[in-house]
C-alpha cells in the first residue's frame, strides 16, 4: 500500500513555479525612467520656443519658483519649422501665446487686461493676498531667444501698466 | 501524393504513456505563456517613446518691476552718469553681441568679460544699489538681452531694469 502512494507521488507532475520577478522589475523600470524622464505636458508653455542658456545661468528650477503668475510667450512663426540651433528667417515675433490663446504682437493693452484678469483669478483662489505674504504675482517672460527685443519689450510694458512688481525670465539652468 | 501520407515524426497524439516510461522520462517541463507580458512590455515601451518629449531644464531668473510708469524708460542717446548702462549690439550674422558699459571705453565682447566689468564697477562704487539699464538696440536678439540681465544678477546687482532706445 505504502508503496503504491510513494509510486503515485512520484508519478504525478511537479507543479512548476516561473520566475516572473525579474520581467515585472523590467517592466516597473521603464514606465519610471519614462515618467521621470518625461515633462508632463503644461498647457503654459507655447511649443517651439526655444529659451536662451545665459552663461553661468542664474535660472532658478521652476518647481521652487511661486504659483502665481501669468506666463506669456513670444513665439515666432517661422520657429515652427527649425531646429532650436537654426537662424529664423523672421527674427520678428509671430505672436504672443497665454494658456493656448494667442495675442498680436505688440498689443500691449490686450496683455494688460489679461494679466489683471489672472491676478483677479489668483486673488478669487486665495493664491495670493491683497496685502502681506504671498501677495506677489508673478510675470513669466518666456521668449524665443532668437526673437529681437523690439517684440519682447512690449510684454514687459504691459506687466509694468498691469501693476506687476516682480518679473521671471525664462531661460535654461545651468548644465551641470 | 507522397506528401499527404507522409507520416511527421512527433505530430503522433499520445493518449496513454505507460507509468514505467513516464517516471524515466522525469518532471514534465511546463513553459507559461510570456508573450502576453511581453506585448503590456512593448505597449508601454512605445506608448511612453511615443508621448514623452525630452526637454532641458527650464528655470526663472528673478527681476523687479518699477512701481510707476514705464519699465522701458525713453532716454535719449545720451545716457545719465548715475546708472550703470549696458548698451547691446547686435552683430551682422546675428550670432554675437557686443556690450559697451559706461565708463569703459572698450566694446565688450563676451558675457564673461561684462561679468568682470560689473563686479569690477560694483567693487569700486563699494554698493550694489546702484541701477543697471540694460539698453538694446530694437534688432538685438532676446538671447543677448537675456545674457546681459543674466550677468547683472550674478554680480549681485539689486536693481536691473530694461529700456527702450529712441531713434
Amino acid at each position: 500500500m505504502a508503496r503504491t502512494s510513494a509510486f503515485r507521488k512520484a508519478s504525478q507532475t511537479e507543479a512548476v513555479s516561473f520566475n516572473m520577478t525579474p520581467m515585472i522589475d523590467c517592466t516597473f523600470q521603464l514606465i519610471i525612467f519614462f515618467i521621470l524622464a518625461s515633462q508632463v505636458a503644461n498647457k503654459a508653455y507655447a511649443q517651439h520656443v526655444t529659451v536662451p542658456r545665459p552663461e553661468g545661468s542664474q535660472a532658478v528650477p521652476q518647481q521652487v519658483m511661486p504659483v502665481p503668475k501669468v506666463t506669456i510667450n513670444v513665439v515666432s512663426q517661422d520657429a515652427e519649422n527649425r531646429t532650436p540651433d537654426d537662424p529664423l528667417d523672421d527674427a520678428t515675433a509671430g505672436f504672443y501665446e497665454v494658456n493656448g490663446v494667442r495675442y498680436d504682437v505688440g498689443d500691449v493693452e490686450g496683455l494688460v487686461k489679461l494679466i489683471q484678469e489672472k491676478k483677479a483669478e489668483a486673488l478669487a483662489m486665495k493664491l495670493l493676498t491683497e496685502k502681506g505674504e504671498g501677495s506677489e504675482f508673478y510675470l513669466e517672460v518666456r521668449a524665443d531667444k532668437r526673437i529681437n527685443w523690439e517684440d519682447v519689450a512690449p510684454v514687459i510694458r504691459a506687466g509694468v501698466s498691469a501693476g506687476i512688481r516682480k518679473m521671471n525670465i525664462t531661460a535654461l539652468t545651468e548644465q551641470k | 501524393m507522397a506528401l499527404s501520407t507522409k507520416k511527421i515524426e512527433g505530430d503522433e497524439t499520445i493518449h496513454y504513456t505507460p507509468l514505467r516510461k513516464r517516471r524515466k522520462a522525469g518532471a514534465v517541463k511546463m513553459q507559461p505563456p510570456l508573450t502576453p507580458m511581453i506585448d503590456v512590455t512593448f505597449q508601454l515601451l512605445l506608448f511612453f517613446i511615443l508621448t514623452c518629449e525630452f526637454r532641458e531644464s527650464e528655470g526663472n531668473i528673478p527681476g523687479t518691476l518699477p512701481a510707476k510708469g514705464n519699465v522701458v524708460q525713453q532716454v535719449d542717446q545720451t545716457p545719465p552718469p548715475d546708472p550703470i548702462q549696458i548698451r547691446l549690439r547686435a552683430s551682422q550674422d546675428r550670432k554675437s553681441a557686443s556690450y559697451e558699459m559706461t565708463g569703459v571705453s572698450v566694446l565688450l565682447g563676451s558675457a564673461k568679460e561684462l561679468l568682470e566689468r560689473l563686479k569690477a564697477r560694483q567693487d569700486q562704487l563699494g554698493t550694489d544699489e546702484v541701477p543697471v539699464v540694460i539698453l538694446p538696440n530694437s534688432d538685438v536678439p532676446w538671447e543677448f538681452v537675456v545674457e546681459a540681465f543674466n550677468q547683472a544678477v550674478a554680480a549681485r546687482y539689486k536693481k536691473i531694469g530694461f529700456a527702450e532706445q529712441i531713434l
